[in-house]
Parts: structure tokens; C-alpha cells; sequence
């Protein structure tokens, strides 16, 4: 089985494909992926992606970020509902928060007290900046060679650095605990839920 | 006439594939998916059919028949073979048709290795008009050396067809070596284009052909390089060839430069221009986009539409691309891109029209781009660099 994957940037797409590897079971998943070309690209391409014609399983994932909650961005979005085979999901606010709702893995990538991460992300899903503020951890690590990698500090912000889409592709690949990170993560756990559509003749509960 | 159709058992990784081609092609696929070695089987059937060719060196230059066997080859299936359609037009059936299987004999410490025909046929439109072994192959075995399609005396019923073989031509320019052909002439086989000869061939053509050739490729290189300007055709001291242009810069004059110090990207662009004005027969090009900047690479499948048109009739296009740019332009319909596929045994290729999920993804409005390029995508490709973190 194909799965038509639809996401933002590198991050977001290491992401998705570790959790279809897992979750999606039973079939033989082959994951292809479109866009990597922002969010302006998924806003303008997704209702053709939706259109009822369509038949192909898809997975679009994007960064809620300002917008105030997940459902009014697929309000705005959508011109009608999710058809069937196609699962839309918003990170909120960023995939970042996804990742920091794993801390015992964060902590352990970052070489810093788990205490430290714990009470820095309570809960992540309340982040009004996640990417700000792994950046901001990041900065703080033991593993100096690993900060200017992924963080920029020009003074004035933290940005992203010039390996940063592959230093954490090497965190979630081999150190991201998915069934922590849900158990802490509201908008993750729903996210994975959200897959049983594409494997199951499931009504889409979605707008 | 064009190539509509080839169908290769145990041809290099292909084990087993059979494909529809269209007038113009993009093939893509991942990297060792095999892009030149398809290409390469239309340069097996040129250099068979060539003057100075045939089989026994054709097989020669690529290393022998076990470099061109199938690693994936098992027994009962053994043999390599290539079948070829030949058509004047897309909805006709096919004009020619041409079958050849090859095994090998010899080798070890005693006798040279050679390539041995198991059969080899030819049809006109329905009609077989050529099915070997005969009964002279089979009292002399020396003859299965040799294929019709390279001896002038056999071929003469398909003569035609053996025209066409010998007739496609292979365009992989290679700056360096148009710069300093000299250093290359001894190290690589002679007969390979690589744009060596480009300017000898131009130096044929008649004198107001060549003019008004130039013409037009200064008319259309002015818009991607605008500095260069007056390209023509002039021969040195030894009478050797070379493309020369005036370079405008800062200077009231401009400077005259020639092959030597355009760039890359000229060169290439005069070379592919160059091949779209001249010959009929098929062209293979091998990843045009090399050198050019995205700009430019986003016309060239428009490029070779309108070069197709020309009076003197369409000439084939096949060319192997990874290019982004090249692909994303919704004017390229499903039947003209091949996907390759590397599977367990070998690769496995296939027109897009034949593909369910691409064919639905181009129909919501996907250039091919979007939609093709992520099939030939390795999945784990976020990956390439992790083994160069400390």
C-alpha cells in the first residue's frame, strides 16, 4: 500500500514516516512523499489532495502555529470534509512540541537532567513556540559540538543552525519514544488515532 | 519513425521489462536504478548496426556478454534479449520489428569469449521476413557470430531499419573533453560522441545551413547567456574547427572567446540545440539538465516540444533526468515518463500511464515533478548524513 505523504519541511517528514512504520500495520507501506515546500504549498494543493474522486491514502501534516486552535485552520482550509483515505492533521503549535513530549528521550539526546527538561516542557501542547524553545534547551546542552549544529544565536534570536534537520532526524530515528511522547502530547496521540482511517473503513469524524 | 516499444530479458539490471515509448521520453529513477544502462541498450543496437561495428564489438566494448547479462539471470532464462518496435506513428502498428537473443561460448584459459546468436528476426509490419537459425547457421555455427543487421548483404531487406539502428545518436557532453580533446582521444573508445565531434560535424554542413543554424542558437542562447554574441564557426591554423563568439563586458569591444572558454552550460546548451536542428533519428540525452541553471532547465521539455516541429519531421526524444525543474511542467503527459524501480531482482520499469497511484496523482493537478519524482525517492534519504555527525 501507497501512502501519500503531504508535510511542510525534512522534519515533519521523519517524523510521519516513523509513525506510519509504526502504527500502520498489517500492510506493506510503501511512504512517498509530496511538498516539503512549507506550509503555502499544502494550503493551496489540499483540497485538490481531498477531492472526493480521489482514493489515494494520504497523510498531510502541518504546524498549526498562530492560529488559534486546529479546527478553525481546517475550517479555513478545507472546502468540504476529509474525504475517505485521507487523514488531516495539525501539529499544535509546531512538530517540535511532538518531539519535546518525549523528555525522557530529549534529555537523554541532550545529555541534561530529565528534571531539568520535565519542568522546562510540562506540557507541550501549551507551547507557544516549540521550536523556540527546544533551540533554547538545545543551547543549554553538554554536547557543545551538537549546539552549533542546530542552533544559530545571532544575539538578538535563536535559529535554526546548519545541521539542524539532521540532528534531530538522528533523534527521531533512533532516540524518540513515540509511545511516551503520546502519552504527553494531546495533539500527537490524537494524530496517531487518526491513522486507524486509513487501514479501517472508518467515517471520517473530522472538518 | 520512432522507437514505440522495447522489451529486455536480462539486459544489465533489467531482468525482465517490457515497455511503451512515446516521442518524447523522461526517464527517471533512483540513482544505480539503471537510467544509462537502457539508455545504453539503443546504443547497443546503433553500434551493432554501425560501420566498423557488429556484434562481436559491440559486446567487446561493454566488457563482454557476462558484463551484459542480468546479475539477476537465472536458469532456464539465461540468454540476454532485446526486442525492439519501430513505428512512423503513434496510433499505426509498428512498422519494424526486431528480435535478437544472445548467449555466449568460449572463455576460460583456451578460447576467447564470443557472443553467439540464438535467434535473431526482423518483421516487416506483420510479415517475418527474417528467422534465424536458418539451415546455412546451423551447418556453420561461425555465422551466429554475425548479425544481419550488421552485414549490408543480409540486410537489404531492412535496410531501413538497419539505417535507423545506426543512425541514433548519444549526447552526453562532456565540457572538459570538448576543451581539451587531445588529452581524452587516448584514454576513451573513439567512436563515443561526448560532443568530440560536434564542431567537425558542423564544419560539414553546408555553409548557409551552418549560418543560419548559429543564428538561431545565438538567437536563443542570448536570452540564458546575453553577454555572448556573433557565434560562428571558424578553423585554426591546422585546419581544426572551433565555435568563437564575442563576449561582451566592460570593455567598448568585447573579447573573442572560443569553446575553450565558454562555460559549461554554453556548451551544453549548443550542444543539445545543435541536435534538435540536425538528424531525424532518435536522440538519447543523458540528464540535459547537467551545468544549466534551474532557470533554463525548466524550458527544456518546452525546448524539445518545439524543436520536435520541425518541418523535416519529429525526432525522438529519450532522455534520463532527476531534475525538479525539468519535470515541472504539467505539458508532460503520463505516457512519456518511464519509472524505474529497483525490486529484489534487478529493476523493474514502467510507463507512468501504467502506474494507478501516479496517473491519479497527475490527474489532481500535479506536475510530474511533484508527482513522480517522490516514487523514485530512497525512503530513507533524511538519513544520508547521519554517518557524518560526531
Amino acid at each position: 500500500m501507497y501512502i501519500h505523504l503531504v508535510v511542510e519541511d525534512e522534519l515533519s517528514e521523519v517524523i510521519s514516516r516513523k509513525i506510519l512504520g509504526e502504527y500502520i500495520t498489517g500492510a506493506d507501506v510503501h511512504v512517498v512523499t509530496i511538498g516539503r515546500k512549507g506550509k503555502g504549498y499544502i494550503k493551496k494543493r489540499i483540497n485538490e489532495f481531498n477531492n472526493q474522486d480521489n482514493d489515494l491514502p494520504f497523510f498531510v501534516l502541518t504546524d498549526l502555529d498562530c492560529v488559534t486552535c486546529a479546527p478553525e485552520l481546517i475550517q479555513q482550509w478545507l472546502k468540504r470534509p476529509c474525504r475517505k483515505n485521507l487523514v488531516f492533521r495539525v501539529a499544535v503549535r509546531e512538530v517540535e512540541a511532538w518531539l519535546l513530549a518525549d523528555s525522557h528521550g530529549i534529555s537523554n539526546y541532550l545529555n541534561m537532567d530529565h528534571s531539568y527538561i520535565s519542568k522546562e516542557v510540562q506540557y507541550p501542547d501549551n507551547l507557544s513556540d516549540p521550536k523556540h524553545k527546544l533551540l533554547s534547551l538545545v543551547e543549554r546542552s553538554k554536547k557543545r559540538n551538537m549546539i552549533s549544529d542546530i542552533v544559530k544565536n545571532d544575539g538578538s534570536s535563536l535559529k535554526q543552525g546548519p545541521g539542524y534537520n539532521t540532528r534531530l532526524t538522528d533523534f527521531v530515528v533512533n532516540d524518540w519514544n513515540m509511545e511516551r511522547a503520546r502519552s504527553n502530547s494531546d495533539s500527537f496521540n490524537r494524530a496517531i488515532n487518526a491513522l486507524r482511517k486509513l487501514t479501517r473503513e472508518e467515517s471520517n469524524e473530522e472538518y | 519513425m520512432f522507437i514505440s516499444r522495447v522489451k529486455l530479458t536480462n539486459w544489465k539490471n533489467f531482468t525482465d521489462i517490457d515497455i511503451t515509448l512515446a516521442e518524447r521520453i523522461f526517464i527517471v529513477g533512483p540513482n544505480a536504478s539503471g537510467k544509462s544502462n537502457l539508455l545504453d541498450v539503443f546504443r547497443f543496437l546503433r553500434d551493432i548496426a554501425r560501420d566498423g561495428g557488429g556484434l562481436q564489438e559491440a559486446v567487446r566494448q561493454r566488457g563482454g556478454l557476462s558484463k551484459i547479462r542480468c546479475l539477476s539471470a537465472r536458469a532456464p532464462r539465461t540468454d540476454v534479449e532485446i526486442e525492439i518496435d519501430i513505428n512512423e506513428s503513434p496510433e499505426e502498428e509498428p512498422l519494424w520489428k526486431y528480435q535478437i537473443g544472445l548467449t555466449q561460448k568460449g572463455g576460460g584459459a583456451v578460447s576467447e569469449t564470443r557472443a553467439i546468436i540464438r535467434f535473431e528476426k526482423v518483421w516487416k509490419g506483420p510479415e517475418l521476413i527474417i528467422d534465424r537459425p536458418k539451415e546455412d547457421d546451423k551447418s556453420d555455427e561461425e555465422l551466429l557470430q554475425y548479425t544481419h543487421l550488421e552485414q549490408p548483404t543480409a540486410n537489404s531487406k531492412f535496410r531501413e531499419l538497419a539505417d535507423f539502428f545506426k543512425s541514433i545518436d548519444y549526447q552526453h557532453i562532456i565540457p572538459q573533453i570538448i576543451r581539451n580533446p587531445v588529452s581524452f582521444q587516448k584514454t576513451g573508445n573513439t567512436e563515443e560522441f561526448f560532443g568530440r565531434d560536434l564542431f567537425e560535424k558542423m564544419s560539414k554542413m553546408p555553409k548557409n545551413t551552418r549560418e543560419s543554424q548559429l543564428k538561431k542558437i545565438e538567437a536563443a542562447l542570448k536570452s540564458a547567456v546575453p553577454n555572448l554574441k556573433n557565434l560562428t564557426l571558424e578553423k585554426d591554423k591546422m585546419g581544426m574547427p572551433h565555435l568563437q563568439a564575442i563576449y561582451e563586458h566592460w570593455r567598448p569591444h568585447g573579447a573573442k572567446q572560443n569553446e575553450e572558454q565558454f562555460s559549461d552550460g554554453t556548451l551544453r546548451l549548443i550542444g543539445l540545440f545543435y541536435s534538435m536542428l540536425n538528424g531525424s533519428y532518435p536522440l538519447l540525452l543523458e540528464e540535459p539538465e547537467l551545468s544549466l541553471h534551474s532557470g533554463v532547465v525548466q524550458k527544456l521539455a518546452e525546448i524539445i516540444h518545439f524543436m520536435q516541429k520541425r518541418k523535416s519531421g519529429k525526432r525522438q526524444v529519450i532522455l534520463s533526468t532527476h531534475s525538479y525543474d525539468l519535470l515541472n511542467n504539467t505539458g508532460i503527459n503520463p505516457e512519456e515518463i518511464i519509472i524505474l524501480k529497483p525490486v529484489s531482482e534487478g529493476t523493474d520499469a514502467k510507463n507512468v500511464n501504467e502506474i494507478d497511484e501516479v496517473k491519479k496523482l497527475l490527474e489532481t493537478g500535479l506536475s510530474p515533478a511533484e508527482a513522480v519524482l517522490p516514487f523514485t525517492e530512497a525512503p530513507n534519504i533524511s538519513q544520508l548524513i547521519l554517518p557524518f555527525q560526531d
